[in-house]
Order: C-alpha cells, then sequence, then structure tokens
C-alpha cells in the first residue's frame, strides 16, 4: 500500500515501522554478506568453513569486511547527497552530479592520473579537492550573477563549472598515454570498491561521520528549504546560511567517499524517489529512508560486482544499470497515478 | 487612521537595481493593529515591493519601518518570523507534503536548528487546519488541492506560525468566488481574534468588501490611505487606475464599477 493513501497517524506509525524493517533488512544483508564471495569457491563462503578456517578468516576481516562497511557508506553518502541535493534545489530530478561535484572529481582524478603519477593516494586528493573546488567556484560565481533567486543562480553557475571540468577531463584524456593512462581514467570513471582496505576507510570516517550527522540532524529543515525564497524566509529560516552547512555536508561527504571509490551513478538521484514512495515525502522520515535504501543498493550492487564474475565487475556500471531500470519504473507508475487522478 | 498602528513605514525608498528607478518613492505609512488593510493599486505600482519591505525579505534604500515601537532592523529573523506571517502570492510545494506536514513548517519560527516538530506543535498545526476548514484533507499531498484549497493550506501554514501581523499578497487572484467568498470570511474571522492584516490587491471590489482601511498606491506613491469610507472614492480610484470609475454604496459596502 502506497504511504499517501493512509491517515495521518497511520501514516506516521507505517512509516516508522518501515524504517525500522529497512534497518533490519540492512543489517541482515550485512551479515549475509559477509559470506558472499569467491573464496574458497564462487558465490558462497559456507559458516562451518568460515569457523574452521584462519586464511577465511583472516580474509573476511580484511578484506570484505572492510569492503562492505564501505559500500555500505558510500550508498548512504550518495543518497543523503542527492536527498540534500533536491531538497535544497527543489528539484528531484538533480543529485551530486550538480554544482560540478562529480565532474570534479573526476577531473581532479584524470589530473592525478595524467600530470601527477598516478599513485592512488594522489588520485584520491586530487579527487576530492577539485570536487570542492566545483562546489566554491559554483557558490561564487553565483553570488556574482545579478538575476533570479539563489537556487536558479546556484544551478546556473553549476552547470556552467560542470562543462568546464568536463571539457578540462577531455583535454587531459586526449592527453594521456593510450596504453596505461587512459585505461586508469576510464577504470576511475567506471567506480568500484576493489582496493578498500581498513585504512582507507579510517581516512575517510572523519569527513563521513560528520557530514551524515550534520545532515540527519538537519533533516526536518530540508522541508523549509524547499520551499520558496520567500516563504522560507518568512518562516525565519536563513537560507543561505543553512543551505551552505548542508551543501559543504553533502559535498564534502560525497568527495571523501568517491575519491575513493570513483564515479558511482544514479544512487544519490534515485534512493530518494524510493524512499519517498516508501515512508512518505517528509524528509524527517525520507532522509533516514533514503540512506538505509541508498546503503542497502550501493551493498548488494558491490555483492553482485565483487562475487558474480571472476573478474571485478565496476561499481559504476551495475548502479546505473539497476537505476535506470527502477527510475524508468518510478517514473511509468507516477505516471499511471497521475493518470488514474 | 484610528488605533495604536502595528506597523509604521516612515520616508521610505526602494529600487531593485539603479537608484534611478526607484519602485517605492517618499512612503509615510501607519498599519493600524486589530484591522484588515487593503494595499491598492494597479499591477507593477509596488504593492508586493512594500509587502517584501515589510517582511524583511529586501532593505530599503533609505528610511525606516517600525513594528509596534522598535525598528524592524532591531528584530533578529526569528523574532520577525514570530510577528509576522506571509501568505505569498503564489506557494509551489515541489514534494508531495501532505496538508498538515506542510502547516507544521509554520512551526519552524519557535523551532531551533536541530528539533523536530513535537507534540505541542502538531496541536497548533492541527488547530489551524481546523481553523481554515481542511480537518478533512490534512492527509492529502497539498500538491493535489485544488487551488482554493491549497491557498487555505497557506493561510494555515501562517496561522500556524501564529503572528501578530498577517501580510497577503493577492491572496484571492487566482480563486472562483466561492473559493474567494471562503478566505475573506476567514480573514473578517481573524480580524475578530485579534490579528492585524493586510493585504495586496489590484481589485477595489475586494478591498471594499473585506478592508477597514485602505492605502492607494501608484507608481510607488501613496496617493491616499485612511478609512475606506472616506479614502475609497470615486476620485482617488480614478487616478490610482488611470480610468472613468464610480462609486456606489451598496448595503454597508461600495461597489466600484467602471465602464
Amino acid at each position: 500500500m502506497s504511504i499517501e493513501t493512509l491517515p495521518a497517524q497511520a501514516r506516521r506509525a507505517a512509516a516508522g515501522r518501515r524504517l525500522w524493517w529497512l534497518a533490519g533488512f540492512v543489517l541482515l544483508t550485512l551479515a549475509i554478506s559477509l559470506l558472499l564471495g569467491r573464496y574458497p569457491g564462487p558465490h558462497f563462503t559456507s559458516p562451518a568453513f568460515l569457523a574452521e578456517s584462519g586464511l577465511a578468516q583472516s580474509l573476511v576481516l580484511n578484506l570484505r569486511l572492510p569492503r562492505i562497511i564501505a559500500a555500505f557508506i558510500l550508498g548512504m553518502v550518495l543518497a543523503a547527497a542527492g536527498a540534500v541535493f533536491q531538497m535544497i534545489f527543489r528539484n528531484p530530478l538533480v543529485d551530486s552530479g550538480f554544482l560540478g561535484v562529480s565532474q570534479g572529481a573526476a577531473f581532479g582524478a584524470s589530473l592525478g592520473i595524467v600530470m601527477l603519477g598516478g599513485k592512488a593516494a594522489t588520485i584520491q586528493i586530487c579527487a576530492a579537492l577539485f570536487a570542492f573546488a566545483g562546489l566554491a567556484c559554483s557558490h561564487f560565481l553565483a553570488q556574482r550573477f545579478c538575476f533570479g533567486d539563489g537556487v536558479l543562480r546556484l544551478v546556473l553557475a553549476g552547470i556552467a563549472v560542470s562543462a568546464l571540468y568536463t571539457s578540462g577531463t577531455g583535454v587531459l584524456k586526449y592527453l594521456a598515454d593510450p596504453l596505461k593512462q587512459l585505461p586508469d581514467i576510464t577504470f576511475w570513471l567506471l567506480g568500484g570498491l576493489w582496493g578498500i582496505t581498513w585504512p582507507d576507510l579510517l581516512q575517510i570516517l572523519p569527513v563521513v561521520v560528520p557530514g551524515l550527522m550534520i545532515i540527519y540532524l538537519m533533516r526536518w529543515r530540508l522541508n523549509l528549504l524547499s520551499m520558496r525564497e520567500e516563504t522560507a524566509f518568512s518562516l525565519g529560516v536563513a537560507a543561505g546560511r543553512e543551505r551552505l552547512v548542508l551543501l559543504v555536508a553533502a559535498v564534502a561527504s560525497t568527495a571523501a567517499v568517491v575519491a575513493k571509490a570513483g564515479q558511482v551513478a544514479w544512487v544519490g538521484l534515485i534512493m530518494p524517489h524510493v524512499a519517498r514512495r516508501l515512508v512518505g515525502s517528509d524528509a524527517q522520515r525520507m532522509l533516514p529512508g533514503a540512506m538505509l535504501l541508498g546503503g542497502f543498493f550501493a551493498l548488494l550492487c558491490d555483492n553482485v560486482a565483487r562475487t558474480l564474475l571472476s573478474g571485478e565487475i565496476p561499481l559504476g556500471i551495475l548502479t546505473s544499470f539497476v537505476g535506470a531500470v527502477i527510475f524508468l519504473g518510478i517514473v511509468s507508475r507516477q505516471r499511471r497515478r497521475e493518470v488514474k487522478r | 487612521m484610528s488605533g495604536k498602528p502595528a506597523l509604521t513605514i516612515k520616508n521610505l525608498s526602494f529600487s531593485y537595481a539603479s537608484p534611478a528607478r526607484m519602485v517605492l518613492h517618499d512612503i509615510w505609512l501607519e498599519i493600524p493593529s486589530r484591522a484588515i488593510t487593503a494595499l491598492l493599486g494597479p499591477n507593477g505600482s509596488g504593492k508586493s515591493t512594500l509587502i517584501y519591505l515589510m517582511l524583511g525579505l529586501l532593505a530599503p534604500q533609505s528610511g525606516e519601518i517600525l513594528l509596534g515601537d522598535r525598528l524592524h532592523s532591531c528584530h533578529t529573523r526569528q523574532e520577525l518570523s514570530r510577528l509576522l506571517g506571509l501568505v505569498p502570492q503564489e506557494e509551489h510545494v515541489t514534494f508531495e507534503l501532505s496538508v498538515l506536514e506542510y502547516v507544521l513548517l509554520g512551526r519552524a519560527p519557535y523551532l531551533n536548528l536541530l528539533e523536530l516538530p513535537g507534540e505541542s506543535d502538531r496541536r497548533i498545526a492541527l488547530q489551524a487546519v481546523s481553523t481554515v476548514g481542511l480537518t478533512g484533507l490534512q492527509d492529502r499531498p497539498v500538491s493535489s488541492l485544488s487551488g482554493g484549497e491549497r491557498q487555505l493550506a497557506v493561510l494555515a501554514r501562517a496561522l500556524a506560525q501564529e503572528p501578530e501581523i498577517l501580510l497577503l499578497d493577492e491572496p484571492t487572484s487566482h480563486l472562483d468566488l466561492g473559493n474567494t467568498r471562503r478566505i475573506l470570511h476567514l480573514l473578517r474571522l481573524l480580524r475578530e481574534g485579534g490579528k492585524t492584516i493586510l493585504l495586496t490587491t489590484h481589485d477595489p471590489n475586494l478591498a471594499a468588501a473585506v478592508a477597514d482601511n485602505v492605502i492607494l498606491l501608484r507608481e510607488g506613491r501613496v496617493l491616499a490611505a485612511g478609512p475606506i469610507c472616506s479614502c475609497l472614492t470615486a476620485e482617488n480610484l480614478t487616478v490610482t487606475y488611470d480610468v472613468e470609475v464610480e462609486v456606489i454604496p451598496w448595503r454597508s459596502h461600495s461597489l466600484v464599477i467602471t465602464y
């Protein structure tokens, strides 16, 4: 039953129950994911074998566990950032690819590969720096424009900055060594978590945990920020300042995870929509719903990416494929509902 | 105008960009408390700009605005949002918030940055929903409401703010007669409940039907301000709208006719 057809109190209670169910389901998936992999045989490690084999235990603890946690965090961050972007820009079709953030990260990673030696740490730092520079440039440019409201100015500035970064990435691809550097760029752009270790995870947590905390604690304010400027102002909202705090939290978290995982598309766009169908549009419940769903979705896709074939399937390919199918499903259902109405 | 003013404007001038194109010139006004005041004028006369200046969304180039006895600029934004509620000309709710979830946004002035609305906020929001007569629709998405119902939801959201002064920007411009009547009836009830109401309109008949006082605005200047009976005259309206107008007494109101 769609959440929108229930009366208020039942609706709140149903949304709360659904969130708890979702959380339980995610925990179960996290546990099962530990048993999925390609050791000792393809697809599944039996608990009995795990209890006996020291090598299997070490593999699960040192390789699978950090990767599973990283996939979950990646999904949570992308979905939370997507929800923030959609509500702040009052546009259900945007995600953190807006404001030059993803394009900045792609440019930074390509620059790291082509110009700065291509070490993993260099790529990650460059990706994070340029993702942030994307936000900073968009914000700075938006303030220079003399028309439209704050949201329109930011969107236009974001489009311009994204285009500049995309052309810069094009130049770097053109300059890259076609045998060594170009495949590296392409693989980074496809996204994946194959190299994640505990130290990698510990590097992103100091950024991601406070970022997600800020977004989670300010989640009801997202409803206010999704109103027009004059309404938000009349409700005492310092829209510019609050928007900036949430954007910095979202972009910093995104930059941290994207720097490790590369481009993982569609999670941020789709998961807030699925969450709205499941627990309603009020960000007080939609945001935790989107975070759980994003984590769950990225984890499932990463399980397939590392388990299905003997070689790794790039995560970005899977999230794009499944995300696009879900998107088509949502859009066609929406149309049917509107026709019925 | 009689009564202690809720809002006083002194020597206010405003332009959006170049000072050569002033939108409002040297405005002096007093908005009496616990009364309905209509800000009347043709399209582009500066009515909405004046509303947004009162709200604090725009800052005047010169002059001052007083809320009661205190300067507007001495209030924090949170204080202002507890004093002034806005019903904008158009409200766009992008995501499918229910009426109750939307009206709850009106509690924002009473919550800090990290606070969620509690049971008392919910009670006040439900009361506001009931005041505007939308109780049966409280769970429907705002986006699925008719134009009239949506305007009532916006009014309920402003009422949930519990403001002393309600600013309404063209509250009935998109509504049919039935819904216009509902809104006007509500405004009268709110005035009786002690609210100060300022609404903008380009329709003199609407002002005549609901307002106690009127301010006539043309090209950013106040042509006349005062009680309806003395200000809403054929001469004043003819100058304001630049068309021949006749004002006919009808029951306890006036009827404005143009040919």
